[in-house]
């Protein structure tokens, strides 16, 4: 088990650590960012000066390698416009995007694990049918969509509840539903699939014969089984939950780390978005490796798999 | 070659049958069939210029509302555009990147793919890790940042979705080759000297075919929806071309008092993508001999 986490992790580290120089170097060949920085109206020497004092005359590489060993200290940099440490810009919001990602996980299981017990149990019935409709149509509704719908409906018409901001509780119920309705299809295929293979091995039809209730079947022998794949996929919902608070955060003008993402996009703020990346993709490596160390410790079998 | 995996040799005319049976598959060919006949003729078929503006005409509802006009169906948007005719003309941007997309990132993920899946060892070892550090890049957040850099347009678009989004390709041919590799038909192939370019274009690549449609179909259906956002987020598509997206961004101010402005946009972005999906599960339900999963 040991080795298993050692070697796991050190594939994950390395992936990290190319995932950030892609990023850098995206970032960095996509456009001029002086330019950007500059302004339209900027002459050429405005722009060489800001590339001089921003370091972006150096190489690449170079870059690249100060950025490095300033995250490896936990220093990000500081954010272009408002000069403050891009580490205490994500601090001071990195709560309200984590509560809002994590609500909306909680939201989608509730709904997607018993809808997609319910559905494997009857295959082809009328509710297997609308669960299958609803995982379609929730897959079809694009997020900011959804979204307007949703304010135009509640926030509007009905007037119960606000349709922008963070202050109270009830700013973060639409928000929460609509960043749940992108997971929950998944979610819910999946755990179809999933109890609808189980049920159909020689154990569970042992059990049955036993007489065992449905109930006792489903949570004790066909949830255990099925529920690896679904803590992988919670897995990576969560990250992208986090990539995904970027449009519901600014539709809903909620100021978590994804509006200020948005924010710094449309400005050039560099520091801000290569922090961000790295923070969704870090977000990403650690989860699914937390989810990959689960699963070979509810199933021995795994750990033999390289 | 599904007729050789299903235990009966499945005639043309009985896997014709089939689909005909499939509603979801009808239902999803038909939409996307009259979205690419409606994008290919827009010039036709669209009442007025998409692009022109009538300020005399600012905002006008649609037909069924009070004050609708029978020649502007949809009403008008804030510069008197006819919306019906962006509507139109914007299907012709959700489909050019839906399937320029789906070509691009099929052929970088089908390639890995089969390379990984064919030659496994180190070389496979190589492709899973290339696919691990894609996983673990957000795609869209990627998508944003590059092409607020870049400008939006729709060739950047493509080319940046395209370049990004072939992660499920890469997966699902690889799987599926491994599976196929070591049939006695390929082995006999490599003792008659063929090449390992030869084999795979040849044997393998038929006989993953329809796993790669299955994808291209969803994959088509994801792409249009990076579109919406990435133009609704005013990073993809520029004005005054119209996109649905875009089209969305641009009637959230009037939210309050002329919803339809966003709720028409975006019906024809939730039609188009179920459509897409829905003929995406039919295929895969009907290349598998016993039916739904």
């Amino acid at each position: 088990m040991l080795s298993f986490v050692r070697g796991k992790l050190l594939v994950s580290l390395l992936v990290l650590l190319t995932v950030s120089l892609v990023g850098f170097a995206l970032l960095h060949l996509s456009g001029d960012l002086a330019a950007t920085l500059a302004g339209e109206n900027a002459s050429a020497e405005q722009i060489e000066e800001i590339r001089r004092s921003m370091g972006l005359d150096r190489s690449l590489l170079a870059q690249y390698a100060s950025w490095l060993t300033g995250a490896a200290r936990g220093d990000l940099g500081t954010s272009f416009f408002t000069r403050e440490t891009v580490f205490s810009l994500f601090m001071a919001r990195i709560g309200t995007t984590a509560i809002l990602a994590v609500c909306a996980l909680v939201v989608a299981l509730t709904i997607s694990l018993p809808l997609g017990m319910l559905a494997a149990l009857r295959p082809n019935s009328w509710l297997d049918r609308l669960v299958s409709s609803l995982a379609l149509s929730g897959q079809a509704l694009p997020s900011f969509f959804l979204a307007l719908m949703m304010v135009s409906i509640f926030g509007v018409t009905l007037r119960w509840l606000p349709v922008s901001g963070s202050s109270t509780p009830l700013h973060y119920i639409m928000p929460i539903v609509v960043l749940a309705v992108g997971a929950i299809p998944a979610l819910m295929r999946l755990t179809r699939s999933g109890v609808m293979e189980v049920l159909e091995q020689d154990y569970i039809r042992t059990a049955r014969s036993k007489g065992i209730p449905t109930a006792r079947i489903m949570l004790n022998h066909a949830m255990r089984n099925a529920i690896l794949p679904i803590i992988s996929l919670s897995a990576v919902q969560l990250g992208t939950l986090l990539g995904g608070s970027v449009i519901v955060e600014s539709v809903f003008a909620i100021d978590g780390i994804g509006l200020l993402t948005y924010r710094s996009i449309q400005r050039g703020d560099f520091p801000v978005v290569q922090a961000m990346l790295m923070f969704v993709s870090a977000a990403y490596i650690v989860l699914t490796l937390l989810a990959d160390i689960l699963n070979a410790w509810l199933d021995p079998r795994l750990r033999q798999k390289r | 070659m599904e007729e050789i995996q299903s235990s009966l040799p499945a005639p043309r005319r009985l896997r014709m049958r089939r689909a005909l049976q499939h509603g979801g598959f009808i239902f999803g060919f038909a939409i996307l069939f009259v979205t690419i006949v409606i994008a290919i003729f827009a010039p036709f078929i669209a009442p007025h210029d998409p692009i022109a503006q009538n300020l005399g005409v600012r905002l006008l509802p649609p037909l069924w509302m009070q004050g609708g006009r029978p020649d502007y169906l949809l009403g008008t948007d804030h510069l008197g555009r006819d919306y019906l005719s962006r509507l139109i003309y914007g299907s012709r941007v959700s489909l050019i990147v839906g399937f320029s997309t789906m070509l691009i990132a099929g052929a970088i993920g089908s390639a890995l793919g089969f390379v990984g899946g064919y030659y496994g060892g180190r070389t496979d070892d190589i492709v899973t890790y290339v696919i691990n550090c894609r996983l673990s890049m957000p795609g869209l957040l990627v998508a944003l940042a590059v092409i607020s850099l870049v400008g939006g347009s729709l060739a950047t678009i493509i080319l940046v979705l395209g370049l990004l989004f072939w992660d499920r390709y890469a997966v699902v041919v690889r799987t599926a080759t491994q599976q196929v590799r070591n049939a006695d038909f390929i082995a006999a192939a490599r003792v008659a000297g063929a090449s390992a370019p030869w084999i795979i274009w040849n044997e393998i690549r038929p006989n993953v075919l329809h796993h790669i449609l299955v994808i291209a179909t969803l994959e088509m259906a994801m792409a249009i929806l990076s579109e919406a956002s990435l133009s609704f987020l005013g990073l993809g598509i520029r004005a005054p071309t119209p996109s649905w997206g875009l089209m969305i961004a641009e009637g959230r101010s009037f939210l309050f008092a002329k919803p339809y402005l966003v709720w028409v946009p975006g019906i024809a972005i939730f039609l188009l993508v179920l459509a897409t999906n829905l003929l995406g599960d039919g295929l895969r339900d009907l290349s598998q001999p016993e039916g739904r999963r």
